[in-house]
């Protein structure tokens, strides 16, 4: 069977399922998310977490994409722009 | 499945061993989507800009050709989007990486 030549997404999620999932992962951070496009799958999130404290900045941004792992594989979240910072 | 049973724990899937040894020819390489002259996505084309501005000479590695590749990259670092920098076969980061440290100066001292 051929590879498909691009994947088909879901719906793709909503701003308040996007807050949520980084609520859980640190009901205490600072967050803020914008839908780039109004398109529901290219997302911007700016991330202020004591979590991040002692994480390089490549391991803040694994943990903020390790939120979404599923719609990124799925293409349900097409683009993922992050912005972290330690509290 | 590989039906040799012979080196099944050492045997690296041939991907991984794709990646590889493309990581150890090239000391900075990017893998995006499309190609340097012709990037197909907005965070790859910004990539490219900055590597270009910083006059690096890059490998570009296009994943849309080769879909076990792109998924591959993806599980090799543990990073699940494009593109992604290599340099000297450590992962850098995406492109928000690169222009946060296109910023503070660290990707001029990393490329060096």
């Amino acid at each position: 069977m051929p590879p498909p030549l691009f994947s088909v997404t879901k719906p793709g999620m909503t701003l308040q399922q996007m807050k949520q999932r980084l609520r859980d992962f640190d009901p205490q951070a600072k967050i803020e998310v914008i839908d780039l496009t109004g398109t529901s799958n290219h997302w911007e999130v700016s991330m202020q977490s004591a979590l991040f404290k002692g994480l390089s900045r490549i391991e803040q941004h694994k943990s903020v994409m390790a939120c979404f792992d599923s719609e990124l594989k799925t293409g349900e979240v097409h683009a993922l722009s992050i912005k972290t910072q330690s509290l | 499945m590989t039906a040799s049973g012979v080196n099944q724990s050492t045997s690296q899937t041939p991907i991984k061993e794709k990646i590889q040894s493309i990581l150890q020819q090239n000391r900075v390489v990017l893998f995006m989507k499309g190609t340097p002259q012709y990037p197909l996505c907005g965070f790859s084309a910004r990539a490219c800009a900055i590597l270009d501005d910083l006059d690096v000479p890059f490998h570009g590695v296009n994943v849309l050709e080769d879909e076990a590749l792109r998924a591959g990259i993806k599980e090799f670092g543990n990073w699940p989007t494009i593109p992604q920098l290599y340099v000297n076969q450590k992962l850098v980061g995406g492109s928000d990486i690169m222009t946060e440290m296109y910023q503070t100066g660290e990707l001029q001292e990393l490329v060096k």
